[in-house]
């Protein structure tokens, strides 16, 4: 049996290594930097690194600019997941119920922005919500609307930093929901349609309930994914207008790579992972009811 | 409650090909009508033309008095329990029961007094908070018909209910539906491949084979005097010997004019005792006995061919003994070499 064993840890080893090297180890770093106050001057001269203890997070819980930040990624957590969760839903039922022969082809196109790097998917955004010269506002003056300065101004660039990351998000979740679709069997729908269920309580009685432990799934993908919103601000916008873009992860980075404070910049990505830690408990201990089979 | 005919009915798929061709039967008011043949053979096909839930290429169903060709599963009155029960899994059996009553907006005190009663009737009470996931096998099958009662409708379709559970249950099983059956005085259709559950539960008996509508009569008479050679191979276990024997012709008495013909004869009705002058002799071989507790199947090589029989013999037999056995007349049945159609023998 110790041999056994042994052998064991062997296998595991290289993947451990990695592990240690790549999230361990630097996630101890981190933690021990955020008690600090290293910065740009602590390189030049090590007497200028203090232990500073808590001092970090108290700065940031009266840092009206982390406040902000925060709220600008809740915003796209919040309005973003429910949005892609419904979007994911629609095409994946509405993919189900046009010609087999076109399916693959919708289905390709709406996985596509899945696939393509996030900087040049904010790139074309960029063009494409040019104030005078991109194609979004060239089609809302066609329906004779008004130019909106969408990158421009604080509520607007939210707003359409939201919509391109739903945009490139909700075709990995069309996907995984096809799939789980497929998975419900006929024969409930011929039952249901026996007892005198129409096609909206097919779908409110039995299709989204089944779908549901992988909604809940996705949910999670989703929250902790925009929860780490950095791209599409950095590009887009470099998280202005008036700050009102600049996520969490965005504000850490300025601070760590900008600003060289990275005492300061541990502290929130230490914060940031403490939230998303809270939520998967969170979402862990209240999915009640029907877990799948 | 209501009579179920179902006249001429044909399905062909799209790319041709018929699945039914040429299907007449009819269930009574109150009857249990029992559908039976191999897998492929179109009748659970059959109960989903007549549930609706697929629609027929020529042909009427009629429920009542009322046509229902090109109504909706949901106004045709029917109710069906699948295979595989077809429970909603993220439904308690309760919200399994009340389905069909909720989505047609029933109270909800009818509604739970009805549950109750059907949960009651059933004998699953004690199941309505749970999950189909924590039920047993025999309690699954319970809340599917209890969901298919629950709306008291004109008939019952039943397709294969009982085939995935093990046979003691499954036998427990079948006595309660057709207690159940008598109680409710409801039409039902019951749909299985088991010749032998169609044997001990319908009334009458539709074989169906290839599409085709090969015999409909009383379990007794199918038994008796099968149809054709497809029927009286098919229906009855172990499986009726078939032999081709001119010797047997003048002992069978072949009604004249008639072409050549093949012979069957069910295991159980050979003996090992002469019975009268006119019995059939058959002299085989033993290849292998089988003790089936009280009787032995033997299995004979015959110049013919192999025979299977079914015997209570009166001493030891060893394998590689030359044996002879009797077949009693009337025992014997007789079909159209080329068109496999019965052929009734002079008596």
């Amino acid at each position: 049996m110790k041999r056994k064993r042994s052998t064991g840890a062997l296998f595991v080893l290289p993947a451990l290594v990695l592990l240690a090297v790549f999230v361990f180890i630097p996630l101890i770093g981190v933690l021990g930097l955020s008690l600090t106050d290293f910065g740009v001057y602590s390189l030049a001269d090590s007497a200028n690194l203090h232990v500073i203890g808590a001092a970090n997070y108290w700065h940031l819980l009266r840092d009206r600019e982390a406040w902000q930040a925060l709220e600008t990624t809740l915003v796209v957590v919040v309005v973003g997941v429910p949005a892609t969760l419904f979007l994911s839903l629609v095409s994946a039922l509405m993919i189900e119920s046009i010609a087999e022969r076109w399916r693959g082809m919708f289905r390709t196109a709406l996985f596509v922005p899945v696939v393509c790097s996030t900087v040049a998917i904010a790139i074309s955004w960029r063009y494409l919500l040019n104030t005078r010269f991109g194609l979004v506002n060239h089609l809302l003056a066609l329906l004779g609307l008004g130019a909106p300065d969408w990158l421009g101004s604080p509520h607007l660039a939210i707003l359409a930093i939201t919509i391109v990351v739903v945009w490139k998000g909700f075709g990995y979740g069309m996907i995984i929901v096809s799939a789980a679709r497929k998975e419900i069997p006929d024969e409930l729908y011929d039952a249901a349609r026996i007892e005198g269920a129409g096609v909206h309580q097919r779908l409110l009685r039995i299709t989204v309930p089944m779908l549901a432990p992988t909604l809940g799934l996705l949910a999670l993908l989703d929250v902790s994914g925009y929860w780490q919103l950095f791209a599409e601000p950095y590009v887009l916008t470099q998280g202005g207008p008036l700050g009102s873009t600049t996520s969490l992860l965005l504000l850490m980075y300025e601070r760590g790579f900008r600003w060289w404070r990275w005492g300061a910049a541990s502290a929130i990505a230490v914060a940031l992972t403490a939230v998303m830690w809270l939520f998967a408990w969170v979402q862990r201990h209240t999915r009640a009811g029907w877990r799948g089979e | 409650m209501a009579a179920l005919e179902i006249e001429h009915v044909e399905k062909i798929l799209r790319g041709g090909q018929a699945v039914l061709r040429d299907v007449s039967c009819s269930a009574r008011d109150g009857e249990l009508l029992v559908v039976v043949g191999p897998s492929g053979c179109g009748k659970s096909t059959l109960l989903r033309l007549v549930a609706g839930l697929e629609s027929v290429t020529r042909g009427v169903i009629r429920i009542g008095e009322r046509t229902v060709n090109e109504l909706p599963p949901q106004q045709r009155d029917v109710a069906m329990v699948f295979q595989n029960h077809a429970l909603y899994p993220h439904m308690t059996v309760y919200e399994n029961l009340a389905f069909g009553l909720r989505v047609r907006g029933t109270p909800r005190a009818r509604l739970d007094q009805r549950v109750r009663l059907v949960a009651a009737q059933l004998g699953i009470e004690a199941m309505l908070k749970r999950f189909p996931r924590e039920l047993s096998g025999g309690q699954r099958q319970r809340t599917a018909l209890g969901r298919a009662m629950l709306r008291n409708p004109s008939v019952f379709l039943l397709d294969e209910p009982l085939s995935s559970l093990d046979a003691p249950l499954r036998a427990e099983l079948r006595r309660e539906l057709a207690a159940l059956h008598r109680s409710l005085g409801a039409t039902m259709v019951y749909v299985t491949h088991d010749q032998s559950e169609a044997l001990s539960l319908g009334q009458r008996m539709v074989v169906l084979a290839g599409g085709r509508v090969q015999q409909i009569d009383t379990p007794a008479h199918v038994f008796q005097r099968p149809a054709n050679r497809f029927v009286a191979g098919f229906v009855g276990w172990p499986p009726m010997n078939f032999l081709t024997a001119d010797s047997f012709d003048d002992v069978a008495r072949v009604p004249a004019g008639q072409g050549a013909l093949e012979y069957g004869v069910r295991p159980e009705c050979f003996s090992a005792r002469p019975g009268g002058g006119d019995d059939l002799q058959l002299t085989g071989r033993i290849e292998r006995i089988e003790s089936q507790g009280s009787e032995w199947d033997l299995e004979l090589t015959h110049r013919l061919g192999r025979v299977l029989a079914r015997l209570r013999p009166e001493r030891t037999l060893e394998v590689g003994e030359q044996i002879r056995l009797w077949v009693a007349r009337g025992h014997l049945h007789a079909f159209d070499l080329t068109s496999g159609a019965r052929v009734e023998l002079k008596p």
